[in-house]
Formats: C-alpha cells, sequence, structure tokens
C-alpha cells in the first residue's frame, strides 16, 4: 500500500489511542519514505564531486533518521511498537505523497535536478495556518498536527500514559549524529517536543527559511530542509538577511549536474531473471537494506545492542548500492542502483 | 631588496606561534576570557574545509608509502621532516637529504606536520594520563629529574583535556600498575564509554589470561587495559565534566553530560569511530580528534555579535623572538609571510602582551636557539626524547583478523612501572591491530613473497587469507631518559628556503633504553609461546634503527613521540620554564608543548601536553589581569 493511501485510511480526529498509535507508525514509515531516495541521489554523486550538495543531502537524511527516532519514542512511550522490517512498511517505488497541492510521485533517481526538484516538493513547508482537515490528510504539516492535538486530548481525558517501556527509549549514547536532539518521551511535555522537533526540523515555515529556534549564528545546518534544497537547485548559498522571497543570494554553491551516475530510474530485480548476475547483485543489496531495517526494528524495541549493529550494515548497504551502480542495466545505456525492494522470503 | 618589517595593525593580547593543539587550547581558554589572540602558523591551512580534507583524504589514497604525513605534503617556505628521508646513519656522516640534518649515531626516527591543526592531523589520538610515579623518578628510582609539580597537581587539568579532546575510556576496567583503578580514579568517569576492543586485542587478553613473567626477579602478571582514546564513541551518561565547563554549558542553555564534537566543518559528521583503521595518518569521517576542531571554535568565538577574539595567520613563519633593551621581557615577534610555495615574502612583526610559542618540540627549540633567547639553563634544545619502539612479531595459531578498527584499542600496562626503572626503561605495550604492516610492510611484502614463491591465482588468495589473518604484533614502546646530549641544534650551514636554520638532530640510544629492549624481547618470547604466536621477529642489520647490545641484534622505530626540548623544572639552572610554562628568563615568554616535559614515563606525551597547556593559560590570565603569579 503506498503512503498516500496509509493517511487516508487513517482517521483523522484520532479518536482513541489505537488510532494514535496508528498515527505514529505512519510517522515512523512516512520519515522511512523519503531515505531511499535521498539515499539514491547521495551514493550516485561521483566521489569527490558536488561536495557541498553532497553535504547538504547528506545532513537532511540524517535528520530523517533522527525524526524516525523520535516518532518511535513517543509510540514506544504511549503502548506502541514501532515496525519497521515487515513488507509493506517500507514502500516500493515510485510511490506517491500528499502535499497541499496535490499528491505527487517520488521516484529513486540518481543526483540530478529533477531529484532535487522532487526532494523539494518533499519537502515543502506548510503555510502556517493551514488547519487540521477532518476528512483526508492534505499535507504533511497537518497529519502532525492532528497527532499533537490528540497527545494533548487524550492525555486531557485520561486515556494514555507516556510510562511504557522506558527501556526502549533511544537516548543520545545511543543515536548522536546530526543536529537536533534526540528527546526521551516521558510525559506529555516530551511528547510534544518531539513531534515540533520532527516538524520544525523538516519542514520549516514557509515564512521562515531557519529552523525554528535556530539562527544564523549556529554552527552548520540552520536552515529547514526545502531551504537546504533551493541552495542546490539555485547553486548558490543563503547569506545572513536572505529570506523566503529573495531566494538564496550568498556564495556560489557549486554544482556539476554531470557528475553523478547514469541510473535508471526506480530499478526492479524483476527485470532480470533468478541466476542473472545482475539479479544477485539486487537481491544482495536488498537483503542488506532487510537486514539493517532488523537491527533498527529491534534497536528500537529494547534491543539496542542491536543498534550498533546497523551501522556497519548501513556501509556495507552502501557499499552494495555503489556497486550496482557500476552495472549496466541493458536499456538504453544506464547503468543499475538500489531498489529497495522488500526481499521475498 | 627586502622590505622594512610592518607591524600587524592591531596590538593584541597575546601572540601565539603555532596552530596546533596547545596553540588552540591556550587560544580557546584566552578568548573566553575576553583577551584577543593572534596565532601565526608557518603552514598552509589545507585540509581547514571539506573539499580541502577531502582532498587530503584522496591524496593520501594515492600514495604509495603510507606514511604519517602522507596526506599532508609540505610547502618549501616552511618544510617539515618526511620519514621517508632518514636513513641509517653511517660513519658519522650526517644525512642532512630531507629537513633534518641527523648527525646521530642514531637517527631519529619520528616527525611532525607543519599545517594549521598540527601533529594532531595525523596522531593516533592516544591519550594517557602519566602515572604517579612518573613524576618523581629521581626520588623513586635514582634516575633523571622529578617534576616540580605531582600528579595531583596536574590531575584537574587532565580532566579538562579529556573534555576538550574527547576521550573514550572505561576507568574502572583501566588498570594500572600499583594501582587500583577505583581508588585511583576517585569515581571519575572518562566523557565517552570505551571504544570496543579490536577482535584481536580481545583473543590475545583472553589467552595471556593469567600469565606471569619474570623480570629482575619479580613476577609481573600481563595485563591488558583499555587504551584511552581521543575518537568519538559512544557518550558516558555519568560522566560529569569539570566544574569550569559545567557552568560553561549551563550558562549557554547547553548543558549535557557530553555530546560528542563532530567534524570541525560539519557537525552531523565525525560523531562515531566507524573503524575506518587508518587512523594514521587521516580518519576519513573526523571521528578523531584534532585540533582543528578547538582552532575552528576558537575562531568562531565573538561573544555577543562583536569582533572575533582570535585571528589565525596561516603561512606565516616566526623567524625572531626579540627581547626588549634590559632582556627580562619579549617585545615582538618579527615573522615572513608568504603566498605559494617558494614566492616571495612580506616581513611582518606582531605585538603582544604575553608570547606563547608552540610549534612543537624540535621547532619551539629552533626558534629559541635562533633567536637567543631563554637559554640561560643550556637546557634549550636538550634532552629530546621518543619512545624508540621495539616490535615483534609472528603468527597466531588462529585467525585474529587485524585491520579492523582503530590502530590499538588496548595494551599491556604491566610494565609501565616497576622497580626495574633503576635499570632499565619502562614500556608499554600496544596490541597492534595492524598486522605486520609496521614491521614488514605487510600485506603488500607478503603478496611479493608468496608470489615469489611461485604461488598464483586461488593458491596464492587462500595462503594470504591464511597468513594475513593471523599477522600478529607487539609494540614495546620503551620509557626514554632525559640525556643533555639527544639535542636539536642549529648550525649556519644547514638553511632552508626563506634562510632560516634547519633544526640538526643529535641522537643515541642509551644502554638503560637498551638493557630495556633485552628485557622486552625476552618477555616477548615467552608471551608468544604462551598464547601461540610462531615468532617472525626478523630484524635486518640494513635498518635505520638496528642496533646490537651484549652481542644480539634489536631494532626500533620511531613512536611519533617528540618531547623534553624546553624542559620544566624546579628552578632556572635545570631547566628553561617553571611548571606553568613560564621561561625563567623572560616574565612574558611561554613554551607550550611537549618539549616542556622532563620525563613523561610511557605515557603517549599529547594529553599531558594539552593539561600543561591548560595550566599555562591559566597563568597567562592571571599575568594579563595583573594577578599574583602562581607558586609552584
Amino acid at each position: 500500500m503506498m503512503l498516500l493511501h496509509k493517511l487516508q485510511a487513517l482517521d483523522t480526529e484520532v479518536p482513541d489511542l489505537d488510532s494514535l498509535k496508528a498515527h505514529l507508525q505512519v510517522a515512523v514509515e512516512l520519515e522511512m519514505t523519503t531515505l531511499p531516495p535521498y539515499l539514491c541521489a547521495l551514493y550516485s554523486i561521483t566521489d569527490g564531486t558536488n561536495i557541498e550538495a553532497a553535504g547538504l543531502i547528506r545532513s537532511v537524511m540524517m535528520e530523517e533518521m533522527l525524526h524516525i527516532i523520535l516518532a518511535a519514542n513517543v509510540l514506544n512511550a504511549i503502548g506502541g511498537s514501532p515496525v519497521l522490517a515487515k513488507k509493506g512498511v517500507a514502500p516500493e517505488y515510485p510511490t506517491t505523497l500528499p502535499q497541499s497541492d496535490g499528491a505527487f510521485s517520488i521516484s529513486l533517481q540518481p543526483f540530478s535536478r529533477a531529484a532535487i526538484t522532487s526532494f523539494m516538493r518533499i519537502e515543502l513547508p506548510t503555510p502556517v495556518d493551514t488547519p487540521p482537515e477532518t476528512d483526508d490528510y492534505d499535507t504533511i504539516g497537518q497529519f502532525y498536527a492532528a497527532i499533537k492535538d490528540a497527545l494533548v486530548r487524550l492525555h486531557k481525558a485520561k486515556k494514555i500514559r507516556f510510562d511504557h517501556h522506558p527501556e526502549r527509549q533511544v537516548d543520545p549514547a545511543d543515536y548522536y549524529n546530526g543536529h537536533g536532539k534526540v528527546i526521551q518521551v516521558t510525559d506529555l511535555e516530551s511528547a510534544l517536543q518531539a513531534i515540533n522537533e520532527i516538524m520544525d526540523q523538516g519542514e520549516g515555515t514557509s515564512k521562515s527559511i531557519y529552523v525554528k529556534g535556530m539562527s544564523k549564528d549556529d554552527l552548520g545546518y540552520h536552515l529547514a530542509h526545502y531551504y537546504r534544497f533551493w541552495e542546490i537547485n539555485a547553486g548558490r548559498r543563503f547569506k545572513a538577511g536572505d529570506t523566503t522571497a529573495s531566494g538564496p543570494t550568498g556564495n556560489l554553491l557549486p554544482v556539476d549536474w554531470s557528475a553523478s551516475a547514469n541510473m535508471i530510474s526506480n530499478p526492479q530485480s524483476g527485470w532480470y531473471a533468478p541466476g542473472d548476475p545482475r539479479r544477485d547483485m539486487m537481491d544482495k543489496c536488498n537483503a542488506m537494506w532487510k537486514e539493517m531495517l532488523r537491527a533498527l526494528e529491534d534497536g528500537l524495541n529494547g534491543k539496542k545492542d542491536r543498534l550498533v549493529r546497523a551501522v556497519p550494515f548501513m556501509l556495507e548497504l552502501k557499499k552494495r548500492a555503489k556497486s550496482l551502480m557500476n552495472v549496466p542495466s541493458g536499456i538504453a545505456g544506464t547503468m543499475l542502483g538500489p531498489s529497495f525492494e522488500w526481499p521475498e522470503e | 631588496m627586502s622590505k622594512r618589517p610592518q607591524s600587524t595593525e592591531e596590538e593584541y593580547d597575546v601572540v601565539i606561534v603555532g596552530a596546533g593543539m596547545s596553540g588552540a587550547i591556550v587560544a580557546l581558554e584566552l578568548a573566553k576570557a575576553g583577551k584577543r589572540v593572534l596565532i601565526l602558523e608557518a603552514g598552509r591551512a589545507l585540509s581547514d574545509d571539506e573539499e580541502g580534507w577531502q582532498s587530503a583524504v584522496d591524496y593520501f589514497y594515492t600514495q604509495v608509502a603510507k606514511v604519517p604525513n602522507s596526506p599532508y605534503p609540505p610547502t618549501s617556505s616552511a618544510p617539515q621532516p618526511d620519514v621517508l628521508q632518514y636513513q641509517r646513519i653511517k660513519d658519522g656522516i650526517p644525512n642532512s637529504s630531507g629537513y633534518w640534518v641527523q648527525r646521530g649515531p642514531q637517527s631519529f626516527g619520528s616527525d611532525y606536520t607543519r599545517t594549521k591543526g598540527g601533529t594532531t592531523l595525523h596522531w593516533l589520538a592516544c591519550s594517557l594520563r602519566m602515572l604517579p610515579n612518573d613524576f618523581k623518578m629521581n626520588t623513586n628510582y635514582g634516575v633523571a629529574m622529578d617534576w616540580p609539580i605531582e600528579y595531583e597537581d596536574l590531575r584537574p587539568y587532565y580532566e579538562l583535556a579529556e573534555y576538550e579532546i574527547g576521550v573514550a575510556c572505561d576507568a574502572d576496567a583501566y588498570w594500572l600498575p600499583g594501582g587500583d583503578p577505583k581508588t585511583h580514579w576517585k569515581g571519575y568517569q572518562y566523557p565517552m564509554k570505551a571504544i570496543p576492543s579490536s577482535y584481536v586485542a580481545k583473543r590475545f587478553a583472553e589467552k595471556a589470561k593469567g600469565l606471569k613473567v619474570d623480570v629482575l626477579g619479580k613476577d609481573y602478571t600481563i595485563r591488558v587495559t583499555p587504551t584511552p582514546q581521543g575518537r568519538n564513541g559512544m557518550p558516558n551518561p555519568d560522566y560529569v565534566p569539570p566544574a569550569k565547563i559545567k557552568k560553561e554549558l549551563e550558562e549557554a542553555r547547553k548543558y549535557t553530560p557530553y555530546k560528542p564534537q563532530g567534524a570541525f566543518n560539519d557537525p552531523m559528521r565525525g560523531e562515531r569511530c566507524q573503524g575506518n583503521a587508518n587512523c594514521v595518518p587521516i580518519c576519513p569521517v573526523q571521528a578523531k580528534y584534532s585540533a582543528l576542531r578547538t582552532l575552528h571554535r576558537a575562531e568562531r568565538y565573538h561573544p555577543s555579535g562583536g569582533s572575533r577574539y582570535v585571528n589565525i595567520k596561516t603561512q606565516s613563519v616566526a623567524t625572531r623572538i626579540v627581547r626588549n633593551a634590559d632582556n627580562s621581557r619579549i617585545d615582538h615577534i618579527e615573522y615572513l609571510t608568504y603566498q605559494q610555495d617558494l614566492g616571495p615574502t612580506v616581513p611582518g612583526i606582531a605585538k603582544g602582551k604575553v608570547y606563547v610559542i608552540a610549534a612543537h618540540a624540535v621547532e619551539t627549540a629552533k626558534l629559541c636557539l635562533m633567536s637567543g633567547v631563554a637559554n640561560s639553563s643550556d637546557q634549550m634544545g636538550r634532552n629530546l626524547m621518543d619512545h624508540p619502539t621495539m616490535l615483534t612479531w609472528g603468527l597466531m595459531d588462529e585467525p585474529i583478523w587485524p585491520f579492523r578498527g582503530p590502530g590499538q584499542t588496548n595494551a599491556i600496562a604491566s610494565f609501565r612501572d616497576g622497580p626495574f626503572r633503576s635499570d632499565h626503561s619502562a614500556c608499554v605495550v600496544p596490541i597492534d591491530n595492524w598486522g605486520w604492516i609496521w614491521g614488514t610492510f605487510a600485506p603488500g611484502s607478503t603478496v611479493g613473497q608468496m608470489i615469489g614463491e611461485g604461488k598464483i591465482g586461488r593458491d596464492l588468495r587462500q595462503s594470504l587469507a591464511n597468513n594475513v589473518s593471523r599477522q600478529f604484533t607487539l609494540q614495546w614502546e620503551l620509557e626514554q631518559l632525559p640525556e643533555a646530549r639527544n639535542r636539536v641544534t642549529i648550525d649556519p650551514n644547514y638553511l632552508d628556503a626563506l634562510g632560516l636554520p634547519r633544526p640538526v638532530i643529535n641522537y643515541s640510544i642509551s644502554d638503560y633504553v637498551r638493557r630495556g629492549m633485552e628485557t622486552a624481547f625476552n618477555v616477548s618470547k615467552k608471551i608468544f609461546k604462551h598464547v601461540g604466536v610462531a615468532d617472525q621477529t626478523f630484524y635486518n642489520p640494513a635498518n635505520m634503527g638496528y642496533l646490537e647490545f651484549n652481542g644480539k641484534p634489536y631494532e626500533f622505530k620511531g613512536c611519533g613521540h617528540l618531547v623534553g626540548t624546553h624542559r620544566l623544572g624546579s628552578n632556572p639552572e635545570n631547566s628553561v620554564t617553571n611548571s606553568w610554562l613560564r621561561t625563567w628568563d623572560h616574565e612574558n615568554l611561554y613554551l607550550v608543548g611537549c618539549g616542556a616535559m622532563p620525563t613523561w614515563g610511557t605515557s603517549n606525551p599529547s594529553l599531558t601536553m594539552a593539561a600543561l597547556a591548560y595550566r599555562a593559560a591559566e597563568s597567562i590570565l592571571r599575568d594579563l589581569n595583573k594577578e599574583k603569579p602562581l607558586r609552584l
């Protein structure tokens, strides 16, 4: 099921605890949806080129991973169990995401202007005054606003507690690479903080280019995701004083659109018969994706040492994905790439 | 025709020569106290941004011989030693083929890096504290000289240094000779949990468990202990930062027990060691501390949006420290700035209230000797030391899979202290995690040898897998004592491209160290036999560090630890500075760096150097604020 359908299946009134848990599980899946496209773009960049652009994509990706952890911490605290390693949890590509001006498709594709444009679409800020809707979610912002609303409402009605599985809370010792911080959820306040962190860091708002609570004086990535991708698209950095209206007018950000693997969009392992070496390579890459998601899922469900194991799996996944980008697909001179499919048992 | 030197536009509170770890720490501490600082750095800033760092990594990959300075090519305007130019000194003829002139009788095997960030760019980041007995070598063992301060005096500064570097270790598991860790550390915890032990070290520790060896009639149990490492691992929730740091963090509303510092240019990178296994010479993900982190924080430091407090001028070679008329104070420092390698230079003058030379042991001594300052004791440049390192290697009776993780994660600490120190060197013995690479250039040499034996194809691959996976090395890093004859001097016959003196090195290995090698070699035999290592150690008489003792062959290598050239001490006769690193001769001149240590046992020197830098910064601040100087 595509993510859009998962969102549509949710009850936007979030009447009870079960519905809230379902929402938070979809939040985990929503954040996961962005990882494979960002990884494809990042891994496709020719080594030693597009260094600044790669750094920006990587920074967004790191924050998406933090968001998975934050959503999982809230879900665990209210008594749920985050699921990552199951067919259908991670989408197959191309997939569809909602946005205020209509649903749109996301593909696995190499670093290119088309890819960056689609990333801007993913991260497009929600107009600040869009209220939660009653029938369907049109924007991700509405979806998270509904979660916050439900947390407050159900807490007030004494229908939820935040003290489940404290041992499952991921803390800074387990995860700390990136801006923002892991928030351990123990009460309503920390739960709302965690959701706010996801919202502030990701979409930002349509009024300010900065992550809420940060300014130009902070080192590193103080821009909301949309504006980081805008920098790549424009080939310029934002500078102090720039606004959402001015766009980036700072230093040049050199981008070499040709310095990336000529990877085919949305490759599928099923294109190749079993026994074909290309099939074998794609299966091995998918197996590592599965292995990594299993380690993460275990890690988010109380087996903390499995989080450490996920690290070498991520490095191995990168190696296998990059190797595929050197293998001709046999279609119009393109190369293969990772397909992020859930391998059959 | 040379131009008349121009003074810099501004008079600073403090002028520092050298943008390495000590200079960085002093600069940051002073900036925090609102002082304005100029740092003159002779080298370039090649790896000072994302692109520069990546090109250093790439450049390193392309080098055939992977030596410590491989990623950091020198400039002829500020040359640096290159270990590939060191060679065995024969018939007393000095080796002047590189930047250094080596007069022998032994070749000094270590080097340093002249660049922004200094030698921390290539260090392994082992961050051992000195042992309490290391400060009292004369009292305890009748050799060398005591420090005027004790371990307890330095302890608070060690804690500051461990915070800044970000040291990962398990204090409770840390074994010290003669000490129970619990009483030694008094509840102290390192900022981060220990980096996981390499499989090599784990298997070795299991196999060596319970083994006792006799040294001079006393039994020593082989104890394997975690090596404190300046590389990022998991933050330790039980860590409590020093009170001063805690206060700063709380005021900035950023308090957390420990937040690892990422890469200097990208906080989203470098927050955890990934086991890339080329810590020396460059950590591609910057999980390893380098002074660039401290330097960038110092450069950014500008409270409440005001102008910045620390200005770093790279490619600016200090050429003379100039005294005032009555010799009691330094008046200014002259320097030359170059734009490109061997290009024309522009002279400049840097003025401050206090001057700090933090240019690494050899360059600091060289600059002082060139300037005729701080040498009424005649100790300047003398007592040059290293940890002469003897390797023993062999094949383990099972695969131990070297090359996974940092160069060392554990070491044998049993011989770091003991009554034998009256007779011969103490040593720390890292369980090397990089196979035989240091001893034999394996695995490259293993491939060559097997092809020479006629192996090809599958047979070659299988033989390699069987052999390389079992390659095991112990590194016997031996304590060296201060000796007046081991020294840095200058000679007008040997000048660099700017016309400045090149360091001239006299170096010898005493019988104290040779007896240490003899003992180590015998202990190694016993250990290898016990743990199942087939000894393959071979010392080639053609090698640079080959020597003989009591008719037996040995070989030492440089450990990268350059210490002792401007030692601190209790009085102006036996030393160059007091324990706050202020020179006895000039009241506003401080010499900060590894050169300050009169003895240093078996600890890698950088952590103690960093601790001393914090001490110096404290004293400089008192001087600037016209407070009463501190005693000791």
